[in-house]
């Protein structure tokens, strides 16, 4: 019972940061239809900013956090208006052009000497070491983790409610459907893109934050998640929130069930993500169908 | 006027219009442009022997070596371009070549006889492949290859070749290959070769047919042609190309590790395939080239100060030409060329 219990409890935590990192995937996906691959690279190079600042310059940890993700967003805003702009109506050479940067951006840390980026840096947080010990799994969880699980709860919540109940929300949707016909009802959709570009690379900065203390601040392993945060997004269909998570959790628990139950079967964790992605790129987006549960739930989304 | 007429209008104009973009034909050449070329053929002989010599102060021959093989694997990337694909398994593909040499190396057979063989083993990966292609379009595809490609980094790949630096499979050289500038010779006449393959190919019924299916799939079909025919040749002729320049990374490198196949480089080939731009033959190797020999040569000339900046470069040029040139090197090449010709716009 505590063995599954610690088994469960490793896979919440898995699916939490991937669920993270794929929400503001979502974001983007839902509101102007380009997938964003550099949300991992962008969140990578904020985070060895917020790091260089708080290790290295010596400043406080929230100040450099927050310095970390308004740059993330002035990149995010950047990037909207010299790339996305410039490429408007064109989404397949949007998301080429993600690529590119994601590129850019992972390989912008290696250039910099004293970031020392081939190792996993360590990323002072104010709560690293202190834990609470849950006694039936026998597992220690660490508050740095219990931040990430609550901060990622409202995220959801706070996306969820931003792209339902909220004027900016509609605005996006309007202009992910129709860009000339919100532009004729009075929304501004420039506005409206550069507001999606900035709040979702801000998200992926303060993803960052939130998973350096946990997991180092480590170039390769930090991108390699967006791989994982891919698949669990295309779950979700790329629009749906709900399901994102959902196979966030699904995904951490099968990973956490496997290192657990299955310690000999080497290489069966880290396969997981990518049959998961086959299975679901095979059966929700070949020949045109949208979701594996119909079209209904892309239209809740 | 009928459906398939329209139809048959419309897939008329984009033939056209892609063939357009072409240079003419030899036999169609006027003297000025039959001079340019004669020209430029002779200085690109002269320029594949004497290059080695030419760049020995800046660098060993081992870095011209692997801008050749890098340039293989872009081909290959751009080979996808001609149905409108990404691809991100080249790097798997390439790792299977490795493979591929090992196990027939330990079996004593000849490296001569591993080439064929190899290139001939690539087409069941590949049909692995194509069956995402038949299935899934443009970004979609492009993921599902990413997944492919880690999925056998991290489950056959890091098993089959060790993650202790592949030490514990070495390659072996014959001996008519023992130096670099063997390999790079040997390299450069199989890339012509598979070049010419291609070029013609483009130049072929095939190729027209090809454009045609990336223009419009539906119209393709409705006039009577395969789709999934051609589709699966272009995924195994890319898929042959990689695995036989993973074949030539392991005969140059002689040992090589799993971690080499981690996908995060297959992005890097997508976006030098980019700069080359997506569905050239030469601005594919121009790219290959000079994206994969320059850090090598950067790395000599700055007594290994300048070292992790090609992936940088790499992609803010890549960022640069999606923006203001989408046809990459070759638009611009295909530009300079026909001014050099004197062919009117």
């Amino acid at each position: 019972m505590g063995r599954l219990l610690q088994t469960l409890i490793i896979g919440v935590d898995n699916g939490a940061f991937y669920s993270l990192i794929a929400l503001g995937m979502v974001l983007v996906y839902r509101t102007t239809g380009v997938l964003n691959i550099a949300h991992g690279g962008v969140g990578v190079l904020c985070g060895f900013i917020a790091w260089d600042l708080i290790t290295l310059r010596h400043w406080p940890y929230y100040l450099g956090v927050a310095a970390g993700i308004v740059v993330a967003i002035l990149l995010g805003l950047a990037f909207e208006r010299v790339v996305i702009r410039h490429l408007a109506g064109r989404p397949d050479l949007q998301t080429v052009s993600t690529l590119a940067l994601f590129l850019l951006t992972q390989s912008a840390v290696f250039l910099v000497p004293w970031w020392g980026n081939t190792w996993g840096q360590l990323f002072p947080s104010p709560l690293l070491g202190h834990g609470v010990h849950i006694p039936v799994a026998n597992y220690s969880i660490s508050w740095d983790q219990i931040v990430l699980l609550i901060v990622g709860v409202l995220i959801f919540a706070g996306l969820w409610f931003l792209l339902r109940r909220t004027r900016l929300g509609m605005a996006m949707r309007a202009v992910s459907d129709d860009a000339t016909a919100a532009r004729i009802m009075g929304v501004p959709p420039n506005r409206v893109s550069a507001t999606v570009w900035g709040m979702a690379f801000g998200l992926s900065g303060l993803t960052t934050m939130l998973l350096a203390p946990i997991l180092f601040l480590d170039n390769t392993s930090l991108t390699g998640l967006t791989l994982k945060a891919l698949t669990v997004s295309f779950i979700g269909g790329l629009v749906s929130l709900p399901l994102t998570v959902a196979g966030a959790m699904l995904l951490g628990g099968l990973e956490a069930y496997s290192q657990t139950y299955a310690p000999n079967a080497t290489g069966l964790s880290d396969a997981w993500p990518f049959i998961l992605l086959v299975i679901v790129l095979l059966l929700r987006f070949a020949r045109g169908r949208n979701s594996l549960f119909g079209d209904t739930a892309v239209a809740r989304a | 006027m009928s459906v398939a007429t329209e139809l048959r209008a419309d897939l008329k104009a984009a033939v056209v219009a892609s063939t357009d973009v072409m240079l003419p034909l030899p036999g169609r050449l006027r003297p000025r442009a039959l001079i340019a070329r004669t020209f430029g053929f002779a200085l690109l002989v002269v320029g594949i022997f004497t290059m080695p010599s030419l760049l020995s102060r800046a660098g060993p021959t081992y870095a011209l070596a692997v801008g050749v093989i890098v340039a293989m694997a872009v081909l290959s990337v751009s080979v996808l371009g001609w149905i409108g694909e990404i691809s991100m398994a080249t790097l798997a593909q390439m790792g299977m070549g490795v493979v591929i040499l090992n196990y027939l190396q330990r079996h004593g057979v000849a490296f001569a006889a591993i080439v064929p063989i190899a290139v001939l083993a690539s087409i069941p990966v590949s049909l692995v492949l194509g069956v995402f292609a038949l299935r899934l379009r443009g970004v979609y595809f492009a993921i599902a290859t990413l997944a492919f490609a880690t999925l056998a980094q991290k489950s056959f790949f890091s098993s089959y070749l060790g993650t202790e630096g592949g030490f514990e499979k070495p390659l072996v050289r014959p001996s008519y290959l023992a130096s670099d500038k063997h390999v790079y010779y040997l390299e450069v006449g199989t890339l012509v070769v598979v070049a010419v393959i291609c070029y013609l190919i483009l130049r072929s019924p095939i190729g027209t047919r090809l454009t045609a299916l990336r223009d419009s799939e539906m119209a393709f079909a409705v006039l009577g042609h395969s789709p999934a025919r051609y589709k699966l040749f272009t995924v195994c002729l890319s898929g042959a190309i990689a695995t036989l320049a993973g074949t030539y990374y392991g005969i140059l490198q002689q040992v090589v590790p799993s971690n080499y196949f981690a996908p995060g480089l297959a992005i890097a080939y997508f976006a030098y395939g980019v700069v080359g731009g997506l569905g050239s033959v030469g601005g594919a190797i121009a790219a290959g080239l000079v994206f994969g020999s320059t850090p090598r040569y950067l790395e000599t000339l700055s007594h290994g100060k300048l070292v992790g900046y090609d992936l940088f470069f790499a992609a803010a040029v890549a960022l640069i030409i999606i923006l203001w040139v989408p046809g990459g090197i070759a638009a611009l090449g295909r530009r300079i060329w026909r001014r050099i010709e004197g062919v009117p716009r």
